[in-house]
């Protein structure tokens, strides 16, 4: 038995549609429909949307939806408040959270928001909520609160005034289709401008803390951790001096770090320099309350945080440093030597890695004889999961570290392929001249994968079933780990990879 | 640590949060070449695809769901005018059997006639076109999963079609995943309506395409689950044998489902008895190696309430018999319809079982781990939304945070006799995931959960 069709009508219902061709290639089997009836009056609907999406970088994002996924990965004693009707309590995977237990939601009815009657609910939520002794409560705003006009903002004061706990409230929607980079610099900017915690003699403190974080995170995720792994590491943390004030530093945008893998705190430690934060990832509602404790900022693509950045060097008067992501050798070292520079010990720091680097300099020589020319399809601008090392340099982070092994890389980015000029001055602005095809979503990725005789793919995790399609093997982008620790076990993950390209195996789990 | 609030604990984010989009994200899902158009906010798509892509391994739910690219421009200047392109340009890319085109509260809000503007759409493109409303402010996954269902039993050329004697369409079922859990199930359903002689012609849904769907209308009876709940207008309208049912969970509550079914499709009583009689036996003696090791073992269950009678019926049925119950949702039955499920089934629970319906985060986290802190539970079946927290590695940890935020005090020590045996066995399932058939269906259901009991429980121990 058929599904139900309908009977065919004398014009092709097969409308244009630039979007669906990369390339303005024709896909076979789907019928040209110029002059059809929806074919002229879709290509102008086309048109248009082109022209509205003309200038949008990322993919557009909710910025609620983003900045409950960050706040529910967050630790701290705080809760958040979704100011608007239920269904958008489901605006994030809050299952896979731990933090979930700190979101409320007011629940407006449809009777509420027609009639504008919605602050009650808000003005008894919060209160409710505030006498819990949070230590700061957000609020954040649905598409349905802006669209009828509500301004929730006197509500808000109004219950600020009875308690002295910090209340921000954020008008956040998906309406305004920001960017993930504008939704995460908002997001940071706010929480660094909440009141900041005294000061104090307390540098060890927040080393400790940060270790503490850093560890509970790793158990957290690992169960393998030995006791051993863990004493190691705080033995070395109490075992540090003192610090000068000046050499204290915040870190911004890096890829969040295992215990055991890590030499970052241990090298910068031994050269006399103190981390007081590793931020977003493994940091705590305290450690933004802290944010300005430190001296300097080491940031990862300080574009990603003009106005986090603008509060810190503005209002704290904190200098920024700007790295690489230090992701493989080259740029793990770059990253070093632009920390040593800055603070003045290149000399010690390279004193201090010189073993490891000679260690891992031979293994990605030998790589390189056996992974040189393979030809490897890069994806970029395929997520919103709002993480900023994915965000960083427009999502080529990763570009160096796979070119120094001497695979061949292409760049499929993901957009509207008309828009294929912007994204060529886009990557020149930085500097990158690698090939690059632009494809309109992932579902097309197979053929292209196939066409571009790839042998291996490095590419957002949902995309395994078009690469499996393709049968090439693929990684998910942003997996490599960072620093001089992360090339051995990266080398290890990119030697599975081909090995399963000459077995000619789809994929690679890691 | 304060007492909860229970004025607070309406505000809270329920365990089970999701809204009628995820549940008609879920129903297109299902249907292997359905295509689920949002006419929504970019947010929205975080309620939809987003939340199954974790949940099923063996099919991206993305590469089916697309978005109207809704923003606040679009919506002053009319948002609706945006669909046609939509539905025609994805219909050339994926040529679907079916598209579902479901918006949101603040388009809706607007008066826009989206109906109007699906319909127009629906005459472009050779596939169905249907629209299912989303609005935000009531409703939940069951209801979207619901409209689906009735979307589709409209769809169904029940006049044009002759009934078939001993065939069944079985209607309800919530296929969230094309993992082996879920083959598993339709398996089973088909293998207990064999027993009584009765052939399945169609599963809505069960991961087949629209195509297949259709040969509901040969079907001479509808078995209708708990999932097809206020459907009586479109059931009717089949005109078919209608017969409603619990879920065929558990040994008694699969007996039962074969009795109801049996007797009204009129198998014979002495075949159904006898079907009912060497199936549930053979069952019981598989169980009774789980039953002789758990002397004195209480679980906790969380699930929609149909769900949930058949988990409470099969912990019974092994002496595990729940101490706590958690109902995800109100719209398929509160602590009232549990109780009236398992009276039906002859498997009532306990008198000192605690009943949560629609709890929250935060209450099912302090209630699950009051309850094991005081050895009242030592195992749980549930969603990864109560228990992907409580997973064996970390329990401990939970545990001893719990113990010093609420003052509970109580020494845990290294918690050696901590026992508890977290089991995901409904969506979402991120954590779990089914690589040979595991169902939770039919006696082979009873046999696979306590399988999996019997490996939570005792593993790592001699």
């Amino acid at each position: 038995m058929a599904a139900p069709r309908k009977p065919p009508k004398s014009h092709s219902r097969r409308a244009s549609n630039r979007r669906t061709r990369p390339g303005n290639t024709r896909v076979p089997g789907v019928v040209d429909s110029e002059g059809s009836r929806y074919g002229a009056r879709d290509e102008e609907f086309w048109l248009r949307q082109d022209t509205r999406l003309a200038g949008q970088l990322g993919q557009p994002c909710c910025t609620l939806s983003g900045m409950c996924t960050l706040l529910g990965t967050m630790d701290g004693n705080f809760s958040v408040i979704i100011h608007g009707e239920r269904d958008c309590g489901g605006c994030f995977v809050s299952h896979r959270m731990p933090g979930n237990q700190r979101f409320y939601c007011t629940g407006i009815s449809e009777a509420q928001a027609t009639s504008g009657r919605v602050d009650e609910p808000l003005e008894q939520c919060l209160r409710l909520v505030l006498a819990e002794g949070p230590d700061v409560v957000l609020v954040l705003t649905t598409c349905v609160i802006n669209m009828i006009g509500s301004q929730p903002e006197p509500v808000v004061e109004r219950v600020a005034l009875d308690t002295d706990i910090p209340v921000l409230l954020l008008r956040t929607s998906g309406l305004r289709l920001s960017t993930q980079a504008e939704m995460v610099d908002w997001l940071f900017e706010s929480l660094a401008g909440l009141p900041q915690l005294p000061e104090g003699d307390n540098r060890w403190r927040q080393r400790l803390r940060t270790m503490l974080h850093e560890t509970s995170h790793a158990l957290y995720a690992d169960n393998d951790l030995t006791r051993e792994d863990v004493e190691a590491r705080f033995s070395r943390a109490l075992a540090d001096g003192p610090r000068a004030p000046e050499r204290v530093c915040n870190l911004i945008g890096l890829p969040p770090d295992g215990v055991r893998t890590s030499e970052l705190l241990d090298a910068l430690t031994a050269a006399g320099i103190a981390v007081a934060g590793l931020y977003p990832f493994d940091t705590d509602l305290d450690a933004w309350r802290r944010i300005s404790h430190a001296a300097v900022n080491v940031v990862a693509d300080r574009r990603l945080y003009p106005r986090l950045l603008g509060r810190l060097e503005g209002e704290h008067g904190m200098p920024t440093v700007e790295v690489p992501l230090p992701i493989g050798l080259g740029q793990s070292v770059r990253f070093y030597r632009r920390v040593g520079e800055f603070f003045g010990v290149h000399d010690e720091l390279q004193r201090i890695l010189a073993p490891r680097i000679e260690a891992v300099t031979a293994k990605v020589d030998e790589f390189r004889d056996r992974a040189r020319s393979t030809r490897l399809a890069m994806g970029i601008r395929m997520l919103n999961n709002y993480r900023v090392d994915q965000l960083a340099y427009e999502g080529l982070g990763d570009v160096d570290a796979l070119a120094e092994l001497g695979f061949d890389v292409t760049l499929l980015v993901q957009g509207a392929p008309e828009e294929r000029p912007r994204f060529e001055e886009m990557l020149e602005a930085l500097g990158c001249r690698l090939p690059f095809h632009v494809f309109p979503s992932p579902w097309e990725l197979a053929p292209l994968l196939a066409q571009g005789d790839y042998q291996v793919a490095y590419l957002a995790d949902h995309s395994w079933e078009e690469a499996q399609k393709a049968g090439v093997p693929m990684i998910k982008s942003r997996e490599l780990a960072p620093l001089l620790a992360g090339v051995e076990p990266n080398l290890a993950v990119l030697s599975a990879l081909l090995q399963a390209a000459e077995a000619g195996r789809g994929e690679v789990h890691r | 640590m304060k007492p909860p609030s229970e004025a607070l604990e309406a505000f809270a984010l329920r365990a089970h949060h999701y809204g009628r989009i995820s549940g008609v994200s879920v129903a297109v899902h299902a249907i292997a070449d359905g295509f689920h158009l949002l006419h929504t906010g970019v947010g929205c798509k975080y309620k939809a695809a987003a939340q199954i892509s974790t949940h099923d391994w063996a099919r991206q739910p993305h590469r089916r769901e697309g978005w109207t690219e809704v923003g606040d421009a679009a919506l002053i200047r009319g948002a609706a005018a945006r669909i046609g392109p939509y539905v025609r340009s994805w219909y050339d890319r994926q040529r679907p059997g079916l598209i579902v085109v479901s918006s949101t509260a603040f388009l809706e809000m607007t008066g826009e006639d989206i109906a109007g503007a699906v319909r127009q759409a629906d005459e472009t493109v050779p596939c169905p076109v249907r629209y299912v409303p989303g609005s935000g402010f009531d409703g939940d996954l069951y209801d979207g999963y619901r409209d689906v269902l009735r979307t589709v039993l409209d769809l169904i050329p029940w006049d044009q079609t002759e009934p078939e004697h001993g065939r069944v369409a079985v209607v309800g079922y919530l296929f969230d995943r094309y993992e082996s859990d879920h083959s598993a199930n339709v398996h089973q359903l088909r293998t207990l309506l064999r027993e009584l002689g009765l052939n399945l012609e169609a599963v809505l849904f069960g991961g087949q395409p629209l195509a297949s769907l259709m040969r509901a209308a040969r079907a001479e009876t509808l078995v209708v689950l708990p999932y097809a709940y206020g459907l009586e207008s479109a059931l009717r309208a089949t005109g078919r044998r209608v017969i409603h049912t619990d879920l065929p969970v558990g040994v008694r509550g699969t007996t039962a489902w074969l009795e109801q079914v049996g007797r009204t499709s009129g198998v014979p009583e002495t075949k159904v008895a006898d079907v009912t009689r060497r199936l549930a036996r053979y069952t019981r003696q598989e169980l009774e190696l789980l039953r002789n090791r758990v002397v004195g073992v209480r679980s906790a269950v969380f699930a929609e309430a149909p769900l949930a009678a058949g988990f409470c019926d099969l912990l019974d049925e092994v002496d595990m018999p729940p101490a706590l119950v958690g109902i995800r949702g109100r719209s398929l039955g509160d602590d009232a319809d549990l109780a009236a499920a398992l009276t039906r089934i002859g498997a009532p629970l306990r008198p000192d079982a605690t009943v949560l319906t629609d709890p929250s985060y935060r209450l099912v986290r302090r209630a699950l781990l009051d309850a094991i802190a005081t050895r009242r539970v030592s195992a749980a079946v549930g969603s990864a939304a109560e228990l992907s927290d409580l997973s064996q590695g970390k329990v401990r940890e939970r545990l001893r945070d719990h113990l010093d935020a609420s003052g509970i005090g109580g020494d845990l020590g290294a918690g050696q006799d901590i026992r508890f045996a977290p089991l995901i066995a409904c969506f979402p399932a991120t954590g779990f995931h089914a690589l040979h058939p595991q169902p939770t269906f039919g006696f082979g259901g009873a046999v696979a959960i306590a399988q999996r009991l019997l490996d939570g429980l005792y593993s790592g121990r001699s």
